[in-house]
């Protein structure tokens, strides 16, 4: 028997877990737990270890499939996969999901959590939801990647059917099994798996305000837009909001005067006995929170990060 | 070995600097990183401006720019400690470092 192995990763909502469901021919391993932070804006379980499957090709050959959590918290995770269970994988699918506010910016980041890993194995990007949203389209993602210097293959997918993604599988693995009779397992996937659109099902619901106060340790929001407009807010205290609006100002004024520094990506002031005042840039809008001091900085940058990559522009959560 | 030389040991920071009333008391930042403390300052004294008007007592700022993170602690209402560290930088053990040192660093 031979035995493959694919690493799926992406970021949160991206489709990896509906992917390794689609074409497994066992029980997937789901890890899923009631999400607590800003996925509740997309959906109500989330992946915090691992998905892992298994798809037969044919008597001999076998692929073992895992797919990481999204969430940058769980990075322990990525590193056990990458170095243990998918150490001698032969290749890594990142999932994009094309929704996001900036897809590229999850490319970058993730080519470049990956980087070590993909020295020495191919990459597909498998763009997903892109029947909810077209843009970026294919030449966009092929320009975009010739300019961040990335080698990879771009397929447009949709996680939950079984051709779609045994597509991607075949993209890796045809070039060193050459035996394997792909039709007829795409009609055996179809047979068995089928192919459903009630796998997944996302929850556009929340606005950016309740998806920030459902982070644990969030006591107060206020999304700013272009020109300093305030478009939402739930502070209260008058003082709180002007000096996070002075912040605000002074984040673009640096952009500005300072440009030879690159961007404020974020501002963060804190004190011993105070709540913890935040501004987190993202092109031309923020995101100001009251958070408790007791919630760890890297984990706020994280999930306000998640919370603007799917805000203002996307017509789908207005 | 200065207290920069032991931050920058511990992986703290890359460049420190105590400012007394605006005014630069001691500094690690080399020449050719003038323009970032030159940011820095102006940044973090607004920022501290802003949250005196406000009447808070935020002690504390970090600003993140591009890969760099520059933070600032008013250890008294004269005093500013300004650092430039890498953008990943866990600023509690900063805080930590500062509060376990705060003699040392207004002796500067």
């Amino acid at each position: 028997m031979k035995d493959y192995k694919i690493l799926f990763t992406g970021s949160v909502c991206s489709g990896k877990t509906t992917a390794i469901r689609s074409v497994s021919d066992i029980e997937t391993l789901d890890t899923d737990a009631q999400a607590s932070d800003v996925t509740v804006r997309r959906k109500k379980n989330t992946t915090i270890v691992m998905d892992y499957g298994v798809l037969d090709l044919n008597a001999e050959t076998r692929v073992h499939l895992y797919g990481t959590p999204g969430q940058e918290r769980f990075r322990f995770m990525w590193d056990m996969l990458t170095s243990e269970f998918a150490h001698d994988a032969i290749g890594m699918v990142l999932l994009v999901d094309n929704t996001r506010k900036d897809p590229f910016r999850d490319i970058r980041f993730y080519a470049k959590a990956f980087g070590d890993y993909l020295r020495k194995r191919r990459l597909i990007i498998a763009v997903t939801h892109s029947d909810v949203e077209s843009n970026p389209d294919y030449n966009r993602y092929l320009s975009e990647l010739k300019d961040l210097g990335v080698m990879s293959t771009v397929m447009f997918v949709d996680a939950r059917d079984p051709r779609a993604i045994l597509g991607v599988i075949e993209e890796l693995i045809s070039a060193v099994e050459r035996d394997i009779d792909w039709d007829q397992v795409r009609d055996r996937l179809l047979d068995t798996n089928g192919f459903s659109l009630d796998f997944y099902k996302p929850l556009y619901e929340e606005t950016l305000l309740d998806a920030a106060m459902n982070k644990r340790g969030v006591l107060g929001a206020m999304h700013i837009g272009e020109g300093q407009d305030v478009l939402c807010s739930n502070i209260d205290d008058a003082s709180i909001k002007s000096l996070l609006l002075n912040i605000n100002r002074l984040t673009d004024a640096i952009s500005e005067k300072a440009s030879f520094l690159g961007a404020v990506n974020n501002v963060v002031i804190a004190g011993p006995k105070v709540d913890t005042l935040s501004v987190f840039n993202d092109q031309n809008q923020s995101l100001c929170l009251k958070s408790d001091k007791d919630i760890s900085l890297p984990v706020l940058k994280q999930q306000a990060g998640d919370l603007l990559q799917w805000s203002i522009d996307n017509d789908y959560l207005a | 070995m200065t207290i920069w030389h032991e931050m920058q040991d511990k992986g703290l920071i890359l460049y420190g600097c105590v400012l007394q009333s605006g005014d630069v008391q001691a500094s690690s930042f080399p020449p050719e990183a003038k323009k970032q403390l030159s940011v820095a300052k102006q940044a973090l004294a607004y920022i501290f401006r802003s949250v005196e008007k406000s009447a808070k007592s935020h002690d504390e700022a970090h600003l993140e720019i591009g890969d760099c993170l520059f933070s600032g602690f008013q250890l008294d209402p004269n005093t500013l400690l300004i650092f430039l560290s890498e953008h990943d930088t866990n600023t509690l053990q900063i805080r930590q470092f500062i509060d376990q040192n705060k003699k040392r660093f207004l002796d500067v």
